[in-house]
């Protein structure tokens, strides 16, 4: 199917909102959690964790292996360095793939998700149907990874559904 | 029928029903509704919008003017919509419109006796008096007669959708330049949409005899198509119109959909609203031909030259038996041996022009009459019957015929260009508007750039998208190559009579007459924008892309003008009619915007709450129980458990914001009145906050949890805006603070647990907490882990009773409320919803929403004596101004009836006793209103004149609205505890 799209929804990820102190940014704060911080809306991390580059000295960070204590973890480590609030319940994460998944974005919100212009490790914050999504591009599939505040996810998904079913 | 055996892009194996005014048709898979009907031999389509005339099909394509007509039934009922462009489709249901009782016999027909008495401003001029007829008489029936056609009044069933999409070049147009264009730039490597609005690609080429290289047009059509939809790098959007172009290259365009699709359960949107940004538009988007205008110029049978090409090339259907065509320009000429080819008897062609055409002696040889320089003097019949050709001489000539072919010239169909601002030249060699030399954004081609000649229109498309290839630094490649014939294209000076009566159109769609234009002229309205608002000509669907340069030529003869000095009118988006629903697309109903729900819906639902809206949230508003008849009954219910017993309610809804960082207190300082730098780690402190200019902004609770982490409320309400009024303050105007903040509304849910046995109730809950005074005071906040997550409990009261807010983790929440709800049995817990809380919040006099509404000062409500005057806050000196500090302004206080009944309702106003109730004693208003179970009468809160000095005074609470006014007491605003013992128990 050429505009086939897969939905699935994931829950019990650590989440966390990271924003660097005054004289810190992605270097200082990499160099304490040993792992690059994207200076630009992309991502970058290790296995662990990934950082989704989502405003100037801010990151929203996923811990893969969900653990509670993960924001408070991460904030003890950035002690002094970096503001920390964890958001492991904030959002809801719809990951969305195939060759659909790119029109879905397309009919959503006004940016070009051509591969010359968003490739993996691409990422946006954006408004999709008046929600606030930020959007992560995983891999070359496409596989998308949509981060949307929990209140909304319901009417997302309505979204998300509806969309699906024009492709 | 008139359907030719062979030829023309119709499937003759694919027959198709379809009725119009009830009766049905056959037609064919490729047909529109308007070549199946006058393959059917239909004449009469509508009737027309003033006057009720009798009016047949003039085009083939959207600029139709005439036949408008519904399609489908009741609620998915699509009214004005062109016949021209409706692609036949099994068991389609077209009517007719504005006509009764039928379309044979119309009653209001008889309107046309009346006609010279309906010019241009009859209207404004007759129905002067008495001025309020206007609106109640006059209009609404005026508009029952004249008109197009009805909307059903129900909602649409149709669904629509939207997509954005990005290219480097934007062909607009699907004809010869488009095709020619796209396949250049797609070549050479661009990313390429090329949008074309017809049902199938090819534009002229469909209904022309023309040839490009060797092939028939339509052939080279699919060549060059299937080339194209080989490229990963052009999109085809077919069937889609680019209705308006805005600033930074975006188009806005409508692409129509299959409505069934094969294989999907979903209802399927029938039209897509694109949004393209484009680096580069070629503007392909052809040309419209112009009608002459004569006597009797609309009737059934009088058609567009082209249009008759294109029903016997594209449609394989003959519009008449025997015709007359009555053009200036040599493209009426080739519509006329088009139509000869296909078997129509052309009786004669009349000319304009004075010299003799050079296919003349071939027309001659058929048996054509040739007039040069000769005028149709009138068309009679319905349908038309006979044709009156008077030549130079004085002669007159009869011809008895059933077709009237017309052409007076093309129009480039350059609307779009005007939405960038760019205004058209009139060319007076070309007799047209062509694009201006400022349109430069939008590169027209092809007979858009007034180019006619087919070999000059592919020349033209290559070219062009060469050129922008280039621009956008791709070397074009393999650039195409066609060879076509050329064409004779000129014309002849636009002359219309300005003598004519009556019953000579220059705009169909509106009934506008040369005389109307004449009028207008000879009463003042000489610029063309206002004679356009006084004729109505060019308004509705077709927007005047057929009259409007005849209207101009009129109006340039009228005034002793040329064409130029006269001007033409500013085309506007959308340059073809937009359904209101695409604009709207999936955003409609409950899906308007979007809604926010909390954890606890649908533990709430369950409890049998009712829902109401705060701002996006839906928050439960009361709890009702079996038996209770009232949601009086359930909040005095709800009150009095939460003040005697204990009630849980869901606060989560609430705005919260990390504000973190060494420098967090000394930013809370500046935003808050009151200070917050000072609070002790593990205590909550009530805030308020000021807008710039004085005025109270929001309020909330702010905890601080260690030297550098602050946990900030805000209300429901201003949860958005004090996010941004926080990072202006610390991203512009102190970016030397080092403070972060963000938005954990959605991270944390909260539960107000109130009431003199919530203490009892929450330690049984959480029997390793310590909830005593000592270890939790009253404003005292503390962290702890439940079920391995950090949860947070704070000593905060909103409703006045003993009261703790705990909160957790979202995903947490339900698991929170259901080991509350199962420990609350023994302590009577019960739920209680906004209702109840507002009721509590009155009778402790708190300030809410309709107190915070954006006019009141902290001094108001109550609040001044927190504003500090040992630093520095946003609004601190614009509170000062004496408008803000005048004891004389409302401020808070409470009220009773005095007969301890009487409700006092939220928007009377207030009046001293003995004084009339007129605003210039108006005193204030009531903002909040409640009956207070606990106190047993109506209570109220109020902004009062002077008001905290004047508690025990009697006073006016007057509701011209609502009814009778009533006598109360003015009072202290906090009725329930005012010594606030029992938040401290």
């Amino acid at each position: 199917m050429p505009n086939s799209m897969t939905i699935t929804e994931h829950s019990g990820l650590g989440m966390a909102s990271v924003m660097a102190r005054r004289g810190h940014n992605a270097a200082t704060l990499g160099a304490l959690i040993g792992t690059d911080l994207p200076t630009g809306p992309s991502a970058t991390g290790s296995e662990r964790v990934t950082f989704l580059g989502t405003g100037p000295d801010s990151w929203l960070a996923i811990s893969q292996g969900a653990t509670s204590d993960f924001a408070k973890e991460l904030g003890d480590t950035l002690v002094g360095a970096g503001s920390v609030s964890d958001q492991s319940s904030g959002y809801v994460v719809f990951r969305i793939a195939g060759e659909g998944a790119r029109t879905c974005l397309m009919r959503g919100t006004p940016i070009d998700f051509h591969p010359d212009h968003f490739g993996a490790g691409s990422v946006a914050s954006v408004a999709i149907h008046h929600i606030a999504v930020i959007i992560h591009q995983v891999d070359d599939e496409p596989t998308y990874d949509l981060f949307v505040f929990r209140s909304f996810a319901a009417d997302f998904r309505h979204w998300l559904t509806a969309i699906k079913s024009t492709l | 029928m008139s359907r030719l055996a062979t030829g023309g892009m119709i499937n003759r194996d694919r027959p198709i029903s379809f009725t119009f005014d009830g009766k049905s048709y056959l037609g064919y898979e490729g047909d529109t509704l308007a070549s199946a009907l006058i393959a059917n031999g239909v004449k009469l389509f509508a009737r027309s919008f003033k006057y009720h005339r009798p009016r047949g099909v003039l085009t083939a394509g959207g600029e139709e003017p005439n036949a408008l007509v519904t399609i489908g039934t009741g609620a998915a009922a699509d009214p004005n919509t062109r016949a021209t462009t409706v692609p036949l489709r099994e068991g389609l249901v077209a009517s007719s419109q504005n006509r009764w009782p039928n379309l044979k016999f119309d009653a209001l027909a008889i309107s046309q006796l009346a006609s010279p008495v309906f010019v241009a401003g009859f209207y404004y001029k007759t129905f002067m008096w008495p001025a309020s007829f206007w609106e109640k008489v006059f209009e609404p029936t005026i508009r029952l007669a004249a008109g197009l056609g009805a909307l059903s009044g129900e909602a649409d069933p149709d669904t629509y959708c939207s997509e954005h999409a990005f290219c480097d070049l934007l062909v607009v147009g699907g004809g010869a330049s488009g095709l020619a264009a796209a396949l250049t730039a797609g070549r050479a490597g661009l990313r390429v949409i090329l949008a074309n609005d017809d049902n199938t690609l090819g534009g002229r080429l469909l209904s022309d005899n023309q040839q490009i290289d060797g092939k028939d047009g339509p052939q080279w059509v699919e060549q060059v198509a299937s080339e194209l939809r080989a490229m990963d790098n052009v999109s085809l959007l077919e069937r889609t119109a680019v209705t308006g172009v805005y600033d930074h290259g975006k188009f806005v365009a409508i692409q129509h959909l299959e409505r069934d699709r094969a294989g999907s359960e979903h209802p399927q949107p029938c039209q897509r609203l694109w949004k393209i940004v484009a680096r580069s538009t070629i503007l392909a988007t052809g040309a419209i031909e112009r009608p002459m205008v004569f006597l009797g110029n609309d009737r059934p049978g009088v058609m567009m030259a082209s249009a008759v090409s294109t029903y016997i090339n594209r449609y394989a259907v003959l519009p008449g038996r025997r015709a007359v065509i009555y053009t200036n320009c040599d493209s009426g000429w080739q519509s006329a041996c088009s139509m000869q080819r296909a078997g129509i008897e052309v009786a004669a062609i009349v000319d304009q022009r004075d010299t003799k055409h050079p296919l003349a002696a071939a027309m001659e040889r058929e048996g054509t009459q040739v007039f040069c320089g000769a005028r149709i003097e009138k068309v009679a019949g319905n349908p038309v019957k006979k044709v009156v050709v008077g030549c130079k001489d004085g002669g007159l000539h009869n011809f008895k015929v059933d077709l009237v072919a017309m052409s007076s010239g093309w129009n480039p169909n350059i609307g779009l260009a005007a939405g960038l601002g760019g205004k058209p030249d009139w060319s007076e060699e070309l007799q047209t508007y062509v694009l201006g030399a400022n349109s430069s954004k939008l590169v027209g081609a092809g007979s858009a750039n007034a180019v006619f000649s087919l070999d000059q229109v592919l020349a033209d498309g290559v070219a062009k998208a060469a050129a922008i290839a280039e621009q956008q630094g791709k070397r074009p490649e393999n650039c195409p190559q066609f060879s076509a014939d050329s064409e004779l294209t000129s014309i002849g000076k636009i002359s219309i009579d300005t003598e004519l009566n009556a019953k000579a159109f220059v705009d169909f769609q509106n009934d506008v007459t040369v005389s109307d234009v004449s009028l207008a002229a000879r009463e003042g309205f000489v610029s063309v924008e206002h004679m356009k608002r006084y004729t109505t000509l060019g308004m509705a669907t077709d927007q005047g892309k057929s009259s409007q340069v005849n209207a101009h030529a009129i109006l340039a003869e009228e005034t002793g003008k040329t064409i130029a000095e006269v001007g033409t009118i500013r085309a506007r988006p959308p340059v073809q009619p937009v359904a209101i629903g695409a604009l709207a697309g999936m955003h409609r109903g409950r899906h308007f915007r979007a809604t926010r729900r909390t954890e606890s819906h649908a533990w709430s639902e369950a409890r049998g709450a009712k829902f109401t809206d705060a701002g996006q949230w839906k928050r439960a508003q009361w709890f009702s129980l079996p038996g209770e008849k009232t949601w009086r009954q359930t909040v005095d219910r709800e009150v009095t458990n939460t003040r005697t017993n204990v009630g849980i309610c869901d606060v989560s809804t609430l705005g919260k914001i990390d504000v973190l960082g060494p420098d967090a207190g000394t930013l809370l300082d500046r935003l808050y009145i009151n200070g917050f730098s000072k609070l002790a780690v593990g205590k909550a402190r009530y805030g308020a906050m000021l807008r710039e200019d004085g005025i109270l902004m929001d309020d909330g609770t702010t905890t601080r949890f260690a030297e550098d982490s602050f946990f900030m409320t805000t209300t429901t309400a201003n949860a958005a805006r004090v996010m941004q009024h926080i990072d202006y303050a610390r991203q512009v105007l102190w970016p030397d603070l080092d403070v972060q903040a963000t938005s954990v509304t959605e991270q944390w849910s909260t539960y107000a647990v109130a009431g003199p046995r919530s203490r009892e109730l929450l330690q049984s809950t959480f029997p390793d907490l310590d909830l005593s005074n000592e270890a939790i005071p009253f404003m005292g906040a503390r962290k702890f882990v439940w079920q391995g997550h950090e949860a947070r409990v704070y000593r905060l009261s909103f409703s006045g009773e003993l009261a703790f807010e705990v909160s957790v983790p979202a995903c947490l929440a339900v698991d929170l409320l259901q080991h509350i709800s199962a420990a609350g049995e023994p302590f009577s817990l019960a739920p209680y919803g906004t209702e109840a809380l507002g009721v509590m919040r009155i009778e402790k006099g708190h300030a809410a929403g309709p107190e915070l509404n954006g006019m009141t000062t902290a001094s108001d409500i109550g609040l001044g004596r927190m504003m500090s005057k040992k630093k520095d806050f946003i609004g601190r000196v614009m509170a000062m101004r004496p408008g803000l500090t005048d004891p004389a302004r409302p401020r808070l206080v409470g009220l009773k009836p005095v007969d301890g009944r009487s409700p006092v309702r939220a928007g009377a106003h207030l009046f001293a006793q003995g004084s009339s109730t007129s605003p210039e004693n108006d005193q204030g208003y009531v903002s909040s209103a409640a009956f207070s179970p606990t106190l047993g009468h109506p209570i109220a809160l109020a902004l009062l004149s002077n008001g905290p000095e004047r508690h025990g005074e009697r006073i006016v609470v007057h509701d011209p609205l609502r009814g009778a006014d009533c006598i109360a007491e003015v009072c202290n605003p906090v009725f329930v505890d005012p010594e606030g013992e029992r938040v401290r128990a």
